[in-house]
């Protein structure tokens, strides 16, 4: 089920929280909220979920008016940063609340919820943990249990907010990867909110980069790290140099380079700035370069792998304190006032 | 006092907003009752407490002073009743400041150190509250009365405990004790030993220590633990009617006479007397809600340290 | 020092362990321990028979079922109602509600034999709420009802606010995602959470009301056999001499009062295993 949001607006006290926001999400697709807190993402989740009203615009699912349905109508899943299981009752009953609580009309049988149940542990590979309680499980156990039961109810829509964001590192890249092989086995329209753009990359069909309540930019992951619209979206998708004035920049601009599009060249060139080199750091895989340009006008990073690294300081004789050019094979310009 | 829960992550809404930097915004449409529901509660709540609490607390000061101030000022300035509020303050100011000794004391052991026997201890601290208040004072009879232990041994030196002013005060003491230390040991508890560890380190000694580090820590909630030390002593009853022989101007504390005056039937005398305790019951409950806003707020900043 | 040096758990730098343990345990033991035993000891020189005869009689039997029966019945009333009266006052705004917040306190500031003269007055055949009642409250068991539900009001109240207070509202946002309404996500998932707290209120209210007698004895009427506490039969003993007589019913009601903290402390014993909720 697609959804479609038009001209949101919401405030919390003084403060505007959703900016006239307008979004479309077609039906099947893992799309991410991405920004920093206080842009807005969560809010619109919430909103798009009907446990939060704006205070203008409308919501529609599918092209129909959703804006005034209450939560309980909306058949949406939910999956809460925090698991919100509740914790008196097993895994199992947890799974099968969304169908117990359905009126007589509408419920299944008994047998018929139970199959689902295991079915849907199975499928979130927890069917051992049935009797369990919410507490004697780990973090990532709760948070699939958390999907098992947003999932059980059938939902037309599925709303992640923030949900590896209490998870150890490790746990969350694990999950990342789940998470997406899950959509694309159920392919139910899913929106998830975070604040790493790692995560949203990874997983994402489409990232929409949201900042103070507004849409920055949206598109598929990669579109959006090569061809950023705004400055800001640059700045929060990785890791990037700024520069006033030289590599051809005229007045009133500001270049943005990558760290991994620069040169490091031992004589001037056409378009190289001179540096010095200040550290390097190997980090794993990588290794990243800290230079100062003179007038210590700031550092400037380049990244390369390791192995290019040790080739290039073999070739260059790379030296902490050397004098080194550097060149950027591409820049990204925006006026001062983007 | 309830429980202080301690100021942490409240996920959902709060959090929300308060990650995106902003108040919190108590209206929240997806988890509220209806309209209807919410009046009912809140009507059956009110009808409950006006029923039981604030039509009798009303009834004290109506009934105290319907038959006009100059009954009500007589009564309360009679001899008897002034001797009666005598023994009352007297009583209290030797058992409250005894049972701080205590509190402190009994905090100090069970908030700063583990030790075999603390459970235990904490039970015993706690029993008064188990305990009949009649049973309280009949202890104190089988003990210090005529056929008790000590009996006769104070009537050979001519001593009085029981139907006496030691007696009463006894009883006051044993039915009070719990108060200042059940302030205090939570409230200790949650603050830990850091700080006295930390002054220790730093060379002070013990009474250092509790003085300046200790003590202005807790300095509201040892003020509430006296609040409600003084105001069970003034009004306790059912133990100081065992041990105190009922003698008019000699043995009577406030509740004592006002039940005297209530079986004579002088009902507007009666209810003189129990207006000015009825209104240290209300001067109690004020201070407590002032304390405990203090206390909230100590705990807060504490925490965002 | 002695005691620091035997009950000490854990080492520790802090001073004043065995001066305050010391004075703390010296305390109790002059104030409650010994008179306390002294009650025990006494009852010891009952022979058994003469036990069962002074605790058993009919007068005494009866003055049980009056105390426990309505201790038992205040407290019931005070659970569901004081179940209410925390939920609006945790959940809703409503005007002078700071006040009426305060204001449930008011039984355990105010002295027992004021509210006793108090709830007497309004209940008599001729009070403000005893007029309205074709059924006679003050004088007899039904004020003993009365006066109990009093002054057990805010344990039931101060023990689930606090629980209220910190339910996560994300379990009930969860609920609604799922479909339930309000009435199921109150009892299947809220509730579930409250209810040990509410226990504990309900056993706390009933101990309470098992040994009061300042605020009872004004309204009772303390007729043998019919509107008599237990507490009042105690004094009605002693003021006989018969000290023996007297003992022994307390002792009888010490034990329940123990038995019943026990029950308190399992159920709360309970209620943290439970709890390890997320």
């Amino acid at each position: 089920m697609s959804i479609e949001v038009r001209a949101l607006n919401k405030r919390f006290g003084q403060t505007v929280v959703c900016d006239n926001l307008s979004l479309d999400i077609p039906a099947g697709e893992l799309v991410a909220l991405l920004g920093p807190s206080g842009s807005g993402k969560t809010t619109l989740l919430r909103i798009i979920a009907g446990l939060e009203v704006a205070d203008s615009g409308s919501v529609h699912f599918h092209g129909k008016d959703a804006t005034h349905t209450d939560v309980r109508e909306r058949n949406v899943g939910f999956v809460f940063q925090h698991y919100a299981l509740f914790g008196h009752m097993s895994i199992f009953e947890n799974v099968a609340f969304g169908l117990r609580v359905r009126p007589k009309a509408t419920r299944p049988a008994e047998n018929a919820i139970r199959k689902k149940v295991t079915e849907l542990l199975e499928l979130v590979q927890l069917g051992p943990l049935a009797g369990r309680h919410p507490h004697q499980l780990s973090g990532g156990q709760r948070q699939r249990v958390a999907l098992a039961r947003a999932l059980a109810v059938e939902p037309e829509v599925l709303l992640l907010d923030e949900p590896f964001g209490a998870l150890d590192a490790k746990v969350r890249k694990e999950l990342r990867r789940w998470l997406r092989r899950l959509h694309d086995e159920v392919h139910v329209t899913s929106v998830f909110v975070t604040h790493d753009q790692e995560e949203a990359m990874e997983v994402a069909d489409r990232v929409v980069v949201m900042n103070q309540g507004r849409i920055e930019q949206e598109g598929a992951p990669d579109q959006v790290y090569d061809h950023p619209a705004t400055p800001f979206v640059l700045q929060f998708l990785g890791d990037v140099n700024l520069f006033h004035g030289r590599v051809g920049l005229a007045a009133g601009e500001a270049g943005y380079v990558r760290p991994h599009e620069l040169d490091i060249l031992p004589e001037s060139a056409d378009g190289t700035l001179p540096a010095t080199l200040a550290q390097t750091l190997t980090i794993g895989p990588h290794t990243r370069l800290e230079f100062r340009r003179p007038g210590d006008e700031g550092t400037i990073d380049v990244e390369m792998l390791r192995a290019d690294y040790v080739a290039l300081r073999d070739r260059l004789g790379l030296q902490v304190g050397g004098s080194y050019h550097l060149k950027p094979r591409r820049v990204t310009r925006f006026t001062a006032s983007d | 006092m309830s429980a202080q829960s301690l100021p942490g992550a409240k996920p959902g809404l709060a959090a929300a907003a308060a990650s995106e930097g902003v108040p919190s915004v108590p209206r929240r449409k997806s988890t509220d009752e209806p309209a209807w529901v919410r009046r009912l509660l809140i009507g059956s709540a009110l009808a409950f407490l006006t029923l039981f609490l604030f039509v009798p607390l009303g009834t004290v000061f109506y009934e105290a002073f319907r038959k006009g101030a100059a009954v009500y000022l007589a009564a309360i300035v009679e001899p008897d009743a002034l001797s009666a509020v005598k023994l009352t303050l007297l009583a209290t100011v030797i058992s409250v400041p005894l049972n701080l000794v205590f509190g402190i004391a009994a905090a100090w052991c069970i908030a700063k150190f583990d030790f075999h026997g603390k459970n235990l201890l904490l039970t015993l601290i706690d029993l008064p509250f188990s305990v009949s208040p009649v049973i309280a004072g009949l202890i104190y009879v089988l003990v210090f009365g005529l056929q008790g232990w000590l009996g006769p041994w104070l009537h050979e030196h001519d001593l009085k405990v029981i139907f006496a002013v030691p007696g009463i005060v006894l009883a006051t003491v044993f039915v009070t004790f719990p108060f200042v230390a059940r302030e205090l040991i939570p409230l200790m508890q949650a603050q830990g030993i850091e700080q006295e560890e930390a002054a220790r380190v730093l060379g002070a000694g013990g009474w250092q220590i509790f003085w300046r580090v200790t003590l202005p820590n807790v300095k509201w909630a040892l003020l509430y633990g006296v609040i409600l030390c003084n105001a069970r002593a003034m009004g306790e009853f059912g133990a100081v009617s065992v041990v105190s022989g009922h003698v008019r101007g000699q043995t009577n504390t406030m509740p004592l006479h006002i039940e005297i005056l209530y079986n004579e039937y002088q009902f507007a005398a009666a209810f003189a007397v129990a207006s000015l305790l009825a209104g240290l019951a209300l001067v109690t409950l004020v201070l407590k809600y002032v304390v405990e806003q203090r206390v909230k707020a100590s705990m807060k900043v504490q925490h965002e340290h | 020092m002695f005691l620091r040096r035997t009950l000490l758990r854990r080492h520790s730098v802090l001073p004043g362990f065995d001066l305050a343990l010391g004075f703390a345990l010296l305390y109790i033991g002059l104030i409650v321990l010994i008179p306390l035993s002294a009650a025990f000891l006494k009852t010891f020189t009952l022979s058994w028979p003469q036990f069962i005869a002074a605790t058993t009689s009919p007068r005494v039997l009866a003055s049980y079922r009056l105390t426990f029966g309505a201790s038992f019945a205040a407290a019931l009333l005070n659970a569901f109602f004081g179940l209410i009266i925390a939920w609006v006052l945790v959940r809703y705004r409503f005007p002078a509600k700071r006040v009426v917040d305060a204001l449930v306190d008011l039984p355990f500031a105010l002295p027992t034999a004021v509210a006793g003269i108090a709830l007497t007055a309004i209940y008599a055949g001729n009070g403000w709420i005893g007029k309205w009642l074709p059924f006679k409250v003050s004088y007899s068991p039904l004020g003993v009802f009365v006066a109990l539900v009093f002054i057990g009001l805010p344990f039931v109240v101060r023990t689930v606010q606090p629980v209220l207070e910190d339910v996560n509202r994300e379990l009930e946002e969860a609920a609604a995602t799922l479909g339930a309404n309000r009435w199921q996500t109150f009892t299947k998932v809220v509730f579930p959470i409250v209810m040990p707290a509410l226990l504990t209120g309900f056993a706390l209210a009933f101990a309470r009301a098992l040994g009061e007698y300042g605020s009872v004895i004004f309204i009772a009427g303390n007729m043998p056999m019919i509107s008599e506490i237990t507490p009042l039969l105690i004094i009605t003993k002693l003021e006989q001499y018969d000290y023996a007589g007297a003992t022994a019913i307390a002792v009888v009601m010490l034990v329940s009062a123990f038995v019943l903290l026990l029950v308190i402390n399992a159920l709360q014993a309970w209620a943290r295993k439970r709890q390890g909720g997320v």
